[in-house]
């Protein structure tokens, strides 16, 4: 089984020296999002501070395979006037 | 008192006095020592036993599996551990004990028990407080698994482990031996391997513990119990009648 290793972002960088044997990328995908669920979960408004929280998962080789990331801020993401009425610029 | 016996009955003591006869007793329903190679069962899940077995050295876990092969620990079992004296009553096992290091273990067939128990009326209580205990180390993990912080959990469990350890002369002075890969860690605490080592990080930065190649030193044991918010009933780890 192939080696992942998942390394975090929230400002320090987090190596993972370890790793961890997986079945397949999409393992390494599913781990991906818990590792990164797990500590968002304790972060509370803390998370705040950083505004980010990436998990990056690099193979054997070093090679990054995926990524998976969450963001922290006071403005809503753009798509977000598309799709709610309420919040696009009226037309006089 | 032949070496197999000494843990149980130094916890068993730290909570009553149990009298010569007693430990007697308790030599004879148990047969002799055996090893279990680390990674193997000691009691498979849905199996009837027919003895109850006693982990004279090494760690074990209570475990459920699940169909996408996740793992949850339910308890880490320590030397003087009945791992599962609940088959002598439950009968069928509701889940497995996997020995987490080589252990050394020895059986009590459930006939000897079930005649202990009619012979040594005040011994059976020991035994049944031992169970007791089981279920409240249960609530412990439940209530830290759904509500802890995952710095917590980890510190909650350091704390029970060594107190465990000490109640069975198992460890020093605010240290112990602790075989366990960062992988079971992370099925005793429901957590990703990444986030324990995480985890494991962060207790060693706050000065805390000191912790590596299998061995727990614990520099400042109350902060870890503040992180932890332990708080030991539990474990009932002081001496009253029973």
């Amino acid at each position: 089984m192939p080696r992942y290793y998942f390394h975090t972002e929230n400002g320090d960088w987090i190596r993972d020296e370890q790793g961890e044997e997986l079945r397949d990328l999409d393992a390494a995908r599913e781990e991906a999002v818990t590792v990164l669920g797990e500590i968002l979960r304790y972060r509370g408004a803390a998370f705040w501070t950083t505004g980010a929280f990436s998990v990056i998962v690099t193979d054997a080789e070093g090679q990054v395979v995926v990524a998976v990331k969450a963001a922290a801020s006071d403005t809503a993401p753009e798509t977000w006037a598309v799709a709610n009425p309420d919040e696009r610029p009226r037309a006089r | 008192m032949t070496a197999k016996i000494t843990t149980l009955v130094e916890k068993l003591s730290l909570r009553d006095t149990v009298s010569p006869r007693e430990v007697d007793a308790l030599q004879d329903v148990l047969g002799p020592p055996k090893t279990i190679r680390a990674g193997t069962d000691i009691v498979r899940e849905h199996t009837h036993p027919q003895h109850s077995t006693l982990l004279i050295s090494g760690f074990s876990a209570r475990y459920t599996t699940l169909r996408d092969g996740g793992r949850q620990i339910t308890e880490i079992n320590i030397s003087g551990d009945f791992i599962d004296l609940h088959s002598l009553l439950m009968k069928q096992m509701d889940h497995g004990v996997v020995a987490l290091t080589d252990c050394a273990v020895a059986f009590a067939p459930h006939s000897k028990l079930i005649e202990l128990t009619e012979r040594h009326a005040h011994l059976a209580r020991l035994l049944w407080l031992d169970t007791i205990i089981d279920a409240a180390i249960h609530r412990q993990w439940l209530a830290a698994m759904g509500r802890r912080s995952g710095l917590g959990h980890l510190a909650h469990l350091v704390c029970e482990l060594y107190l465990r350890l000490k109640a069975a002369g198992q460890a020093d002075d605010l240290a112990f031996d602790l075989p366990l890969t960062q992988t079971v860690l992370g099925d005793a605490l429901g957590l990703s391997t990444v986030h324990v080592s995480r985890l494991i990080t962060e207790l060693r930065g706050e000065g805390v513990v000191q912790w590596s190649g299998g061995r727990v030193e614990i520099l400042d044991w109350h902060r870890l119990a503040e992180i932890a918010e332990f708080d030991p009933t539990y474990l009932r780890l002081q001496t009253e009648p029973v």
